[in-house]
């Protein structure tokens, strides 16, 4: 009898969807990825659709307005799908959790992933707006590089959830674009947040108002400390230090 | 052994050593989340205790503190050779609400937070910047140094 390791998504309401894009904001560097997914719920009025369910997820459930939510749930707006999670990714659950999303996404016939995240920089205190950078899987998200003209990530390592996510979204030939923009390694950064949400619009040609974020920063900072903190040592116990480094190989 | 028995045993040590591994990481991984399980709030004090960030270099330790809702003529630094105290009032009180079992509404209106140093510093030549709610503390090392020579 083995341990039970697997996910499972569990659609609340039969999510059908033609060729939906799929983002992703899951506790990261600097909380841009779950910042910006919180935005975009509120900014398009979401509704909950799926959830997440696993015995490797730690027993939390979160309450707003006196109901229940799963920490690990995914939003639908038209032909946009958010998946977003209000607690770390637990490190034991990040494969399991990338295989099943990326299977569901395949069986979706998702047009688009695009996990939103950030990339520690250690001068981020003296950036006014932070650039975005790109990670592509395929032909498809890569030429919307270049149609948009955003900028590539050319060198470096990724560790943690969405590394997982990408190299599933390559084993299965998922359209995938990361958006990682500039960000305050350990704290909380709704400037970045605000960053990768531009290129949202202009990717997905969304309208999402940056400066409602923007106005709300500094109480985002606040009320996302404890998150912050839990996050970051998530992130250390999966290797996330690594981004740092510089890559073994050289050409 | 025979082949039977030896394929169930093989079964059995291969459940045991995944039973192993899981229960190593999911100790290991509840054991980091007790390190920051502590509140980061005293609602006693109305403070809250700011997220703070400590890079060691050869030369220098920089301290950063995440300072939202504060201005820099609110902020008081105090150092000694070996610790630090960062304190900071907010412009206006934050006011969490509906929060929680037995206070449903608490509020806070200051920062407080107090450092050990990783090694011994001049605080005389410590040096402090505020920007974008972020303030850096660079704090020079006290260090005696002797160079040595090479045979």
């Amino acid at each position: 009898m083995a341990l039970k390791d697997s996910v499972e998504i569990v659609e609340v309401v039969p999510v059908e969807v033609d060729q939906p894009h799929f983002l992703i904001g899951l506790p990261d560097i600097g909380l841009v990825g779950m910042i910006s997914a919180t935005h975009l719920v509120e900014s398009l009025d979401m509704k909950v659709v799926s959830y997440l369910e696993s015995d490797l997820f730690p027993p939390i459930l979160v309450l707003h307005g006196s109901k229940i939510y799963h920490p690990f749930r995914i939003y639908q707006k038209d032909n946009i799908l958010l998946f977003l999670s209000e607690i770390p990714v637990p490190p034991l659950a990040v494969n399991a959790i990338s295989r099943a999303i990326t299977n569901w996404l395949k069986e979706k016939n998702t047009s688009l992933v695009m996990p939103l995240g950030g990339i520690p920089v250690p001068n981020r205190i003296a950036i006014d707006e932070p650039d975005v950078y790109t990670v592509a899987t395929n032909e498809i998200a890569d030429k919307l590089v270049d149609d948009f003209s955003l900028q590539r990530l050319e060198e470096g390592i990724m560790a943690g959830p969405y590394a997982s996510i990408l190299k599933d979204c390559v084993k299965l030939d998922i359209p995938c674009l990361a958006l990682l923009a500039q960000s305050f390694p350990n704290y909380p950064d709704p400037g970045a947040a605000a960053s990768v949400i531009k290129v949202i619009n202009k990717v997905l040609g969304t309208n999402i108002d940056v400066g409602a974020l923007l106005e709300k920063a500094e109480e985002i900072r606040i009320k996302t400390r404890d998150l912050m903190q839990r996050t970051a040592a998530q992130l250390e116990s999966m290797g996330k230090s690594q981004e740092y480094d510089l890559p073994a190989m050289y050409s | 052994m025979s082949e039977k028995k030896k394929d169930l045993f093989d079964q059995f040590m291969e459940y045991i050593s995944d039973f192993e591994r899981r229960f190593d990481e999911t100790f290991y991984s509840i054991l980091s989340s007790f390190r920051v399980t502590r509140p980061s709030w005293d609602p006693d004090k109305c403070c809250l205790v700011p997220l703070v960030d400590i890079q060691e270099y050869p030369e220098e330790i920089i301290v950063t503190a995440d300072l939202p809702y504060v201005d820099k003529e609110d902020i008081s630094i105090n150092a000694t050779e070996t610790s630090l105290e960062i304190d900071a009032k907010m412009r206006h009180p934050v006011r969490f609400e509906r929060w929680g079992t037995v206070q449903r509404e608490i509020s806070f209106n200051c920062y407080h937070k107090s450092i050990k140093l990783p090694s011994r510093v001049d605080p005389e030549k410590a040096k402090a910047t505020f920007r974008g709610g972020i303030l850096r503390i660079s704090l020079p090392k006290k260090i005696s140094k002797q160079k040595i020579e090479i045979d």
